[in-house]
């Protein structure tokens, strides 16, 4: 099995990743929005999250928790994997299809990892 | 930084005084630093700036020369 | 016609509606897009002698085939309309995320027209375009603009997707330095194009797009993309250090080389540039680098001040951005005498807040230090001592300059205004009334040439010559001597040019081997359209003759084609010499195939298609 290591320290937020995962999966086009793996910036600490879709959910759920990093507190939701009908993010934001991370194929071959120019990506066997 | 390692350990502020030999070029500089001479990739002699590799053994250094040596950089 | 959307965004905000225009593909294809495509627009509908400030002036944002494609460096857009600062066409450029949103939104551009009757925005998601009061956010920051706008959105994740171009109090106040900042900290900084917008009472762009760029072959498409990063990361600049140090890693280099502007160009060595130089922000101020949109080289500096100085002011959230970059550091710095870096930090954040040019209002302070120390500007008038080396007052001027305070009034219309107010022109460095940047042409040449002749004035990335001259980047060439650059600046702005309208940042070119063919194989990859280097070549040159035609038409003539008298005739620079700009300037015109009073012939013209 593999996964995603990701190192934030590295990371500059240039969304290469986004373009490389959206034009991996579809037919000739690029659209970050399609993306299975998306950066935010957080503005106060001047740094940057990548979050890598998981899982779906149908509904949005009811345990919600704040997440602290680094001595900074975060809404679980903003940093939660998940497609969930309470964000935009990992569904087509044309036909609401959710999306999740398939490592680019079988073997996998993330995109992601090989465009990113910084190595805030990388694969890790587990 | 890595480029700062060539420094003397006389130096202040990233200068430091130099002694070559009578009729040293740039190349006997580098040397005497320990700088390989790949490295650099910019030279600015009296204000000056000139490629390194044409430069590092037809250049004779003068008493009172002022060199600074650059590695990559640039971009405004 | 893929990469390109296709369509424009027309608003008459003087109507309060838009239409959505269709772009014909013979129109665009001689112009690229982004800067040619733009100024085509403004030349064929506006007329060059138009009050820059009226409603018939047009404010064009339009991004270049690249643009957001993920293609290296693929965050561009252009700002283009008539400039209020120098009267000549004005094409400021900006990165960030801004310029890639507005297309996966569909639109390869907007064009405003007329002026609004009260404060507006223009809100876009997609096909849903809306006219919206900005009267709640009037007078705020660009920060507070932005924070303002997304938290007007419901859904908070939603609002974390939206990008935001606006202009700060500077803007608002028709400042002839303002500024256009997209991304909080990204400035579309030159020619007063903020002012413009703010003229039209347009106090922001908030769009949000979630669609796709089409690529014809996406194999061959990221086939190109992967060399280009590989050209990038393998050349010196673009590979190791503007990711390391940011632009700022310049300061040292041009100290050396006896070409920094200090105490407003009166010498050309600061003797403790080290203080505020790229290395020095790296082990100090610097938090972490940002890239703009797609780009490998991340040359942003995210970073963090401690309150610098009592100077009694700034809230806490001042002491946190993005920036100084090299000119700014420089020009804030050394030409104002000052080793502080802190002070000047802040002083950029100012900046960025308040939607002012760092250069303008940078070089705009240093006059105003030269006419205090000269006794032509008095202490009364100016509120406090503001010699050279006082830190507190670079950042007190600054405020005033944004607020239009006192003599920041006068100072808000830039240099040249102000020191011809106070009587003495010939202490404001610039050209065309476009304050310069932070190279001094006594001792490189071409720079002199290039500030000279470029569109809009002093201007360092319309022919970015100290790659060669300085930095060696293609060949190295020695900055003293004028033969053989009229040619070499001419090709640094045609090629400018064609980079400008692609929607690629201009630090490609930084890149030692990449060339007119990476570009056209980006192009090329990216649209179908087949393009020949010839062709990309002759694009650059049609851009340049279009906007000298639009400054001629304007009024201006050769005489404006000159530099201060300092840099013509005060010795400076390692050998002490002048620029010697009479040796190149006739040369430039014959290459260009203009006439001796640098007017295009009929003939350049119509070989360009320009007749
Ligand atoms: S490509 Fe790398 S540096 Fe850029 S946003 Fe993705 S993870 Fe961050
Ligand atoms: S591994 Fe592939 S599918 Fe997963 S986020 Fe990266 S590019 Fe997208």
């Amino acid at each position: 099995m593999i996964r995603l290591k990701i190192d934030h320290g590295k990371c500059t937020g240039c969304q290469e990743c986004e373009t490389a995962c959206s034009m991996k999966h579809y037919t000739n086009e690029v659209n970050p929005k399609k993306s299975r793996i998306r950066v935010f910036e957080d503005e106060e600490e001047q740094r940057f999250f990548l979050i890598i879709a998981g899982p779906t959910t149908t509904a949005e759920c009811t345990s919600k928790f704040d997440v602290v990093i680094a001595g900074q507190q975060y809404d679980g939701c903003t940093l939660c994997r998940s497609s969930c009908p309470a964000r935009p993010w990992f569904t087509e934001p044309d036909t609401g299809v959710a999306l999740k991370c398939d490592f680019c194929g079988d073997p996998p071959d993330p995109h992601c990892v090989k465009v990113c120019e910084k190595g805030a990506l990388s694969i890790m066997e587990i | 930084m890595k480029f700062k390692q060539y420094l003397p350990a006389s130096s202040s502020d990233g200068k430091a005084m130099v002694s070559l030999k009578d009729g040293g070029t740039l190349g006997d500089l580098l040397d005497t630093l320990g700088i390989p001479p790949d490295v650099p990739k910019l030279v600015i002699i009296n204000g000056i700036s000139r490629g390194v590799s044409n430069t590092v053994n037809a250049e004779t250094l003068t008493d009172g020369d002022v060199v600074a040596i650059f590695p990559p950089s640039g971009g405004g | 016609m893929e990469a390109w959307m296709g369509k424009i965004l027309r608003v008459n905000l003087s109507y309060g509606d838009y239409h959505i225009e269709e772009i014909d593909p013979d129109y665009l294809r001689p112009y690229l897009g982004g800067r040619g495509l733009g100024s085509k627009i403004l030349y064929d509908e506006v007329d060059p002698q138009v009050d820059p400030f009226s409603p018939e002036n047009k404010l064009i944002f339009m991004t270049g085939p690249l643009t957001g494609t993920g293609a290296p460096c693929s965050s561009r857009y252009m700002v283009i309309t008539k400039s209020p600062l120098s009267g000549t066409i004005a094409c400021s450029n900006s990165g960030g995320f801004f310029g890639p949103e507005l297309k996966f939104a569909g639109y390869d551009g907007i064009i405003f027209e007329g002026v609004a009757d009260e404060p507006v925005y223009l809100w876009i998601n997609d096909d849903e375009v809306e006219i919206r009061s900005a009267a709640e956010f009037w007078g705020k920051t660009t920060h507070e603009t932005e924070d303002f706008i997304r938290a007007k959105i419901e859904n908070k994740y939603l609002a974390k997707e939206i990008r935001v171009a606006s202009i700060g109090p500077a803007g608002e106040k028709l400042s002839r330095i303002a500024c256009v900042i997209n991304d909080k900290n990204r400035a579309a900084g030159r020619s007063g194009v903020g002012a413009v917008m703010g003229s039209k009472k347009l106090k922001a762009i908030a769009v949000r797009g979630t669609g796709k760029i089409m690529l014809p072959d996406k194999e061959a498409f990221h086939k190109a993309v992967l060399h280009a990063r590989d050209v990038i990361r393998a050349g010196p600049v673009t590979g190791e250090a503007l990711p390391a140090y940011g632009t700022a890693v310049l300061v040292n280099i041009i100290n050396e080389a006896k070409i920094l502007p200090t105490n407003n160009w009166q010498v050309t060595y600061f003797e403790t540039a080290n203080k505020i130089a790229g290395e020095t922000i790296a082990e100090t101020i610097l938090k972490r680098p940002k890239g703009c949109f797609a780009c490998p080289i991340a040359c942003g500096r995210l970073t963090e001040i401690s309150d610098p100085q009592n100077t009694g002011m700034g809230s806490p959230k001042y002491f946190k951005g993005e920036g100084p970059e090299y000119e700014t550091v420089e020009l804030m710095g050394a030409s104002c005498g000052i080793d502080n870096l802190a002070a000047i930090t802040k002083a950029n954040y100012l900046c960025n807040e308040m939607g002012m040019d760092t250069i303008s209002a940078a070089a705009t302070v240093a006059t105003a230090m030269e006419l205090y120390e000269k006794g032509y500007l008095p202490e009364k008038d100016l509120g406090l001592k503001a010699n050279f080396g006082n830190a507190d007052a670079l950042i007190i001027l600054t405020e005033k300059m944004g607020k239009r305070e006192g003599i920041g009034d006068i100072m808000a219309e830039g240099g040249y205004r102000l020191a011809e107010q106070y009587g003495h022109p010939e202490l404001f460095m610039g050209v065309k009334k476009l304050e310069a940047p932070a190279y001094d042409p006594r001792g490189v040449q071409s720079m002199g040439l290039q500030y000279a002749t470029s569109n809009r004035g002093a201007c360092h990335v319309r022919g970015y010559a100290i790659a060669n001259e300085i930095l060696g980047v293609h060949v190295k060439t020695d900055p003293l001597i004028t033969e053989g650059k009229a040619e070499m600046v001419k090709t640094f702005q045609d090629i400018t040019a064609v980079i400008d309208s692609s929607g690629l940042c201009l630090f490609v070119a930084l890149a030692t081997n990449f060339l007119y063919e990476e570009i056209q194989s980006l192009i090329n990859a990216a649209s179908g359209a087949g393009y020949t280097v010839d062709e990309l070549v002759s694009i650059g040159e049609r851009i340049s003759n279009l906007e000298r035609l639009f400054n001629l038409k304007a009024g201006l003539t050769k005489a404006d084609d000159t530099l201060p008298k300092r840099l013509l005739e005060e010795p400076g620079g390692p050998k002490g010499d002048v620029c010697r700009l009479n040796e190149m300037l006739p040369e430039y015109y014959q290459l260009r195939g203009w006439d001796e009073n640098g007017v295009p012939t009929t003939d350049k013209l119509s070989g360009l298609g320009l007749q």
